[in-house]
């Protein structure tokens, strides 16, 4: 079955009584692309679950305030991606260390971390992306992960297409940088 | 810039490496649900659960802490006008009627004496049918919550009866009304009372909640690990009355003739009541004859206040001091106006009690002559029953 279309699902929210039809359709679309996304930023899946859960109830909290001005899915991975950098922030001053080092932190777990199969080679990988300024490593993900177009992007991250281009390219140059002194 | 077939691998490799537990987007879509959509119907289906209160089986009941002493539970609101009660104090059962008329039933008490009770009370045939279905409910259950009890003070208490009790715990009771003079801490019993998330209707969210002022107040309760049950929803209305503060007797004169208003020193849309004799219901009442009047105040308790009423004939001027010199000032105990009561009767004590004066038709006419200086004492009694006491000062 493919998924609905946005705009059937949006046409679904203007009537009270199919709106809770238009957000179950809309949880199955979006549940794992915006899982997925958060984990990416979270890392640890125990983290990831808290904050899609937050996700979703704010997305139904604030249905009525979408008016389909700007695209649901752009809408629905703003939510996402703030949720997920406050959760970072959050967890961060509550343990008083710099995000790098909570970076530093979340990766020393990963080997152990029963949601995570990978080895050395990539934990190193993840490790060098996470290493990325935040901005650079949003855009990486988003287009890289999510094939967003910039425009798209710069909806879910209130900042110019130009930056999103060159806070890209920044980020590719690092990455591949890595690779070439790894192997 | 971009990336190589092997660079992308790689990558895909490192983030392929993020697992979720099986069956995960299930467990969360369900989750997320619950907490969504489902949230929202559960605030529309309290009304309905507490509808169906009445029919379901009691098994949380709420212990109130009154002052630490008549500490009860109390299960109730099985039928429209009549309800049970537990006393923990002797874990007797009761049947209550509308008017909290105690009519007594054992927790031993068969089937035959509940129905002779019930006779008794001259309840519609289907309530009686209710009634009967309810007591043995409940009895049940009272058996089961004794036996928890005890379960629970036992330490050694395993897992196993713990799901034994997850599973009785169906419904939740709390009394319709509370009534009392302190604030209470009400709270409810349950056994593993830290399996659960509370909600007050004021916001509260611990097992108990202190309330220092009247209103209704209800509670959700919902098991912290089992988000998908139904909540459990239960209201109570709670007065907090204390004693009226100023009951101590009263006493109050007037004019015969005059009205005397008697008023209580009390907020009358909080307390209920009512004067004794006269059946009137109002904070003040009037008066014209003497006597002591009563009033009845219902609060949590009923407390009385006394009035005691006497009438003085206003008119009357009597002298506190004579001066029997033959000045032809103050030489007599001169009462003014006393011509206008015939037949008053007038005596004079000396300070030891000694009656020294009387006179069953008082003219104006003792002055004093045959006593020495001193104080003495009048008792004026007027032919309608009035009479009035004073002092005489004798200056000779």
């Amino acid at each position: 079955m493919t998924d609905p279309s946005d705009s059937y699902i949006i046409s679904l929210f203007s009537n009270s009584e199919t709106k809770t039809e238009g957000f179950k359709l809309l949880l199955k679309k979006y549940k794992e692309k915006v899982y997925w996304h958060v984990r990416r930023i979270v890392i640890s899946h125990d983290d990831a679950n808290d904050v899609v859960q937050n996700t979703f109830i704010k997305i139904w909290e604030n249905l009525d305030n979408f008016h389909g001005d700007s695209k649901l899915y752009t809408w629905i991975y703003r939510i996402a991606t703030n949720e997920s950098i406050n959760f970072i922030s959050k967890k961060k001053s509550a343990l008083f260390i710099s995000i790098d080092e909570l970076n530093e932190n979340f990766l020393d777990h990963l080997k152990d971390d029963a949601n995570f199969k990978g080895d050395d080679i990539e934990i190193n990988l993840i490790k060098a992306i996470n290493q990325l300024p935040p901005k650079q490593r949003l855009v990486f993900y988003l287009r890289y992960f999510s094939n967003m177009s910039y425009k798209d992007i710069s909806e879910v991250m209130h900042t110019s297409e130009n930056t999103l281009k060159s806070s890209y390219h920044q980020a590719m140059k690092k990455i591949k940088k890595f690779f070439s002194s790894t192997y | 810039m971009k990336l190589n077939n092997f660079e992308k691998d790689q990558i895909q490799k490192a983030f392929d490496s993020y697992e979720v537990p099986e069956d995960y987007f299930d467990f969360l879509e369900k989750k997320i649900l619950n907490n969504t959509i489902h949230k929202r119907k559960n605030i529309s289906n309290k009304i309905l659960t507490t509808s169906l209160l009445s029919i379901s089986i009691a098994i949380l009941s709420i212990i109130i802490y009154i002052n630490n002493k008549n500490t009860y539970q109390d299960i109730d609101n099985f039928s429209k006008n009549y309800h049970f009660s537990i006393l923990s104090n002797d874990s007797n059962l009761y049947v209550l009627d509308d008017k909290n008329k105690i009519l007594y039933l054992n927790i031993d008490s068969n089937e035959t004496s509940v129905i002779n009770v019930l006779n008794e009370l001259n309840i519609p045939e289907n309530q009686k049918n209710s009634i009967k279905l309810n007591f043995k409910l409940l009895k049940n259950n009272l058996i089961a919550y004794n036996k928890d009890k005890n379960i629970e003070s036992d330490k050694t208490s395993s897992a196993k009866i713990k799901n034994e009790k997850m599973d009785i715990t169906t419904s939740l009771y709390m009394p319709r009304e509370i009534c009392s003079e302190k604030p209470i801490l009400l709270s409810p019993s349950i056994p593993n009372i830290e399996q659960y998330n509370f909600k007050w209707s004021n916001g509260e969210t611990g097992n108990k909640i202190y309330i220092s002022e009247s209103g209704t107040y209800s509670i959700t309760i919902t098991p912290i690990n089992d988000q998908t049950s139904k909540p459990l929803y239960a209201t109570t209305k709670v007065r907090i009355l204390p004693p009226p503060t100023d009951i101590s007797p009263k006493h109050l004169s007037g004019c015969v003739g005059s009205e005397v208003t008697l008023t209580l020193n009390i907020d009358t849309s909080k307390y209920e009541v009512e004067w004794m004799n006269t059946n009137k219901k109002s904070k003040s009442i009037n008066v014209s004859t003497p006597g002591v009047y009563v009033a009845k105040i219902i609060g949590c308790q009923t407390y009385l206040d006394t009035f005691v009423v006497s009438f003085y004939h206003c008119d009357v001027i009597i002298p506190n001091a004579i001066t029997p010199n033959g000045d032809g000032v103050n030489d007599r105990f001169e009462i003014k106006n006393i011509e206008k009561y015939p037949n008053t009767q007038v005596y004079i004590y000396s300070n030891d009690g000694k009656l020294i004066y009387q006179s069953k038709n008082y003219q104006n006419d003792w002055d004093a002559s045959d006593v020495r200086a001193g104080t003495y004492m009048y008792k004026i009694i007027f032919q309608d029953k009035i009479s009035q006491n004073g002092t005489l000062l004798i200056i000779k």
